[in-house]
């Protein structure tokens, strides 16, 4: 290696590569946006079809053009504390980012950026939406360089290469790594996804090739001997049972594929003392597409442990960490599962959580957890019987319809039934919600099948919401709504006083931190 | 700044939201809030009430009255329930400015209050529609990094206050 100080201090371009995984990368915007316009070449006549490669050799020159001149205007460097990007061909676009604003440095590498030996990184801002940078092609030490003087935040000092090798080396050494995936795991992390997605995936393929199938079938079908014919027709129903079992299996075969294709090799460690504020949390997986992201752990702002039965048989939860995203969380009203869930952005999910793994999690990302004795809160009772008369009323058309039908003794039948079944869930689901709190953090659970748990800390809220409808005044209940910047933790039906001190408790703690959220 | 470390004691010692406190907003917001009211109910009434009554005029048949008794009835309805949010959710718009953030509730049949604390403020704005100009109130908005739900709006302020606690905001977050 003759070079191996990486100067980011003079502007400079992407590495030559990048070119290429411009091109490609230009290549399928420019398909997405035209895929009318190859579906009309396809259904076109022969002496039309002249004008189509016309307009697809323009495509394609525009493509490469394109690549060219992004490539050509685009450049970088860190400088005084600064990430300086200039970029854009018509309009010049001049971004300055001061370090301390970077949230997160994601490296990337997909299958054309492997090939050629680059990398991507992937730049997060907390400001608004789409001020995400993204550099297409580097050296893979370049990338982990540049990384680090980005999230170095106040020592910008120019990183050698060997700087960087050492300090990995030093992390792997000394600090074992919080999650390794061995195989038996990964296949377990495949075996625990949710495959009820791939189910209507695989019913999806089922029906597409069906026409193809039935040729196949109708063609072996014609060779069957006599004989065999009577015996197949008389086991024919046996479809019926085999083709859910081919279904499912399709499923979870898919399953296993994109888990191992995704989580290969997985590794998560941290790294930086915790001190100096450079402690950070790293993530390496995949196995076409490499990726490697890193969150400081200062920066983390909302937390999510998410299990459903199948991971919870065998003891795994998945866990999502998010930063301060650029564009800000998913609004709790647009956000499904009650705002449990946040927006885009970047954002760190680790799979094979068990309680030992999450106890350790815990005590990095919330380090004064539990602070006190903590305080368990509930629901009220209240909050169980409106669900179950909310979902009751919803299923009484289906009891009304069936009495209509088939006559009074059924449709009370299945009216108890309907409600008997929300009753239960109903139950269900009110039992498996309630938070815990120890005065400065907050962790929310909820759900029953799929249970999910947020774990904020009340120092980085950017606001606190309590609502409650004329009915909840008169009930004395509010909901509580703690907003993050990448997220939001809920507490419903809580009494209107509690929720009351509760704010007023988080508030103060937000008024009191000194230090920075972010 | 109260060093307030980490300590937790009883609730009764924090500082508590007293929402008698809430400063009502602008009388002038309320006047705005009934002309858009007024003008929806004119043009929603028009436009359910014209084609009924072009077709009872120029038309073949005349519409049935079941039909009028239907818009007519929904019509009322939404906008009953409409004006009565209004007329009853007004004495319970306000604000509130303290030390350390800012307070805004809102609503009648859903009551809501958002607190957000000043240090978290990313950027404010000031807006001034023509109803505002006209009528003399502005809208000041202040943007966290959170979602829309943790950004407080609060209309109907006159420019001084709003230019006011603007101003606040800036010396709290610095200091």
């Amino acid at each position: 290696m003759a070079e191996t100080r990486f100067a980011f201090e003079v502007p400079r371009r992407q590495h030559a590569v990048g070119l290429l995984v411009l091109v490609g990368w230009q290549a399928q915007m420019m398909l997405r946006a035209a895929w009318p316009i190859l579906i009309a070449a396809y259904v076109q006549q022969e002496e039309d079809a002249k004008y189509f490669a016309w307009a697809i050799g323009a495509g394609a020159v525009l493509t490469v053009l394109g690549a060219v001149l992004h490539f050509w205007r685009f450049s970088f460097n860190v400088k005084d504390g600064k990430f300086h990007v200039h970029k854009g061909v018509f309009v010049r676009e001049k971004i300055n980012i001061p370090l301390e604003r970077v949230q997160a440095v994601h490296v990337e590498q997909n299958l054309i950026q492997r090939v050629f030996g680059v990398c991507g990184l992937r730049v997060d801002t907390a400001g608004s939406s789409g001020s995400e940078l993204r550099i297409h092609a580097l050296k893979w030490a370049e990338a982990q360089t540049l990384r680090e003087m980005l999230t170095a935040e106040d020592i910008p000092v120019e990183v050698s290469a060997e700087h960087v090798i050492a300090t990995n080396a030093r992390a792997s050494g000394t600090r074992p790594p919080l999650l390794e995936l061995d195989m038996p795991t990964l296949l377990k992390v495949g075996l625990s996804q949710n495959h009820l997605a791939k189910v209507a995936f695989a019913i999806g393929g089922l029906i597409t090739f069906q026409g193809v199938a039935w040729e196949v079938v109708a063609e072996l079908w014609a060779r069957v001997p006599g004989l065999w014919r009577t015996i197949l027709l008389f086991l024919s129903p046996l479809i019926l049972v085999i083709s859910p079992v081919v279904i499912a299996t399709v499923a979870v075969a898919i399953s296993l594929v994109t888990s191992v294709l995704k989580h290969w090799q997985l590794r998560l460690w941290v790294e930086g003392s915790r001190a100096k504020r450079t402690a950070a949390l790293h993530l390496t997986q995949g196995l076409l597409n490499r990726q490697s992201m890193q969150i400081p752990l200062h920066k983390v702002q909302w937390v999510m442990w998410e299990s459903t039965w199948i991971r919870r048989l065998f003891s795994m939860d998945t866990v999502h960490i998010r930063q301060a995203a650029a564009g800000g969380a998913v609004d709790a009203s647009q956000a499904g599962n009650g705002g449990m869930d946040g927006g885009g952005g970047m954002k760190m999910g680790i799979p094979a959580m068990n309680s030992l793994r999450t106890r350790r999690l815990e005590a990095l990302l919330f380090p004064s957890w539990p602070e006190r004795r903590l305080v368990t809160l509930r629901p009220v009772k209240y909050a169980f019987w409106i669900r179950w008369v909310k979902r009751g009323v919803m299923l009484t058309p289906l009891a009304v319809g069936a009495g209509w039908a088939l006559g009074l003794v059924w449709g009370l039948a299945v009216g108890a039934l309907c409600w008997s079944w929300v009753g239960w869930l109903s139950r269900k689901a009110y039992r498996g919600q309630w938070a815990t709190t120890d005065g400065r953090h907050v962790s929310a659970h909820r759900g029953w099948l799929f249970r999910r748990r947020v774990m904020i800390d009340w120092t980085k809220l950017q606001a606190v919401q309590l609502s409650q409808n004329r009915i909840h005044a008169r009930r004395g209940v509010a909901h509580l709504t703690f907003h993050t910047s990448s997220g939001v933790a809920q507490l419903n039906y809580l009494p209107t006083q509690v929720a009351r001190d509760l704010r007023d408790l988080a508030m103060s703690r937000v008024v009191s931190h000194d230090g920075p959220w972010m | 700044m109260p060093h307030l470390k980490n300590e937790l004691v009883d609730l009764s010692g924090w500082p508590e939201l007293d929402e008698v406190d809430l400063v009502a907003v602008l009388p002038a917001y309320a006047k705005a809030r009934a002309v858009v009211w007024g003008a929806v109910a004119l043009g929603t009434g028009l436009l359910v009430a014209g084609p009924l009554t072009a077709l009872a005029v120029w038309g073949d048949s005349a519409p049935p009255w079941q039909l009028w008794v239907i818009l007519g009835g929904v019509w009322s309805l939404v906008m009953g329930l409409w004006g009565l949010e209004e007329r009853k959710g007004w004495p319970l718009r306000g604000y509130l400015v303290r030390e350390h953030d800012v307070v805004y509730r809102s609503g009648w049949w859903s009551r809501t209050v958002v607190a957000v604390p000043f240090s978290r403020i990313q950027h404010s704005e000031i807006q001034q529609g023509p109803l505002g100009r006209w009528l003399g109130y502005c809208t000041l908005k202040l943007y966290t990094a959170g979602a829309a739900g943790a950004n407080l709006e609060i209309p109907g302020l006159s420019m001084a206050t709003a230019r006011n606690i603007r101003r606040l905001l800036e010396d709290g977050s610095h200091g």
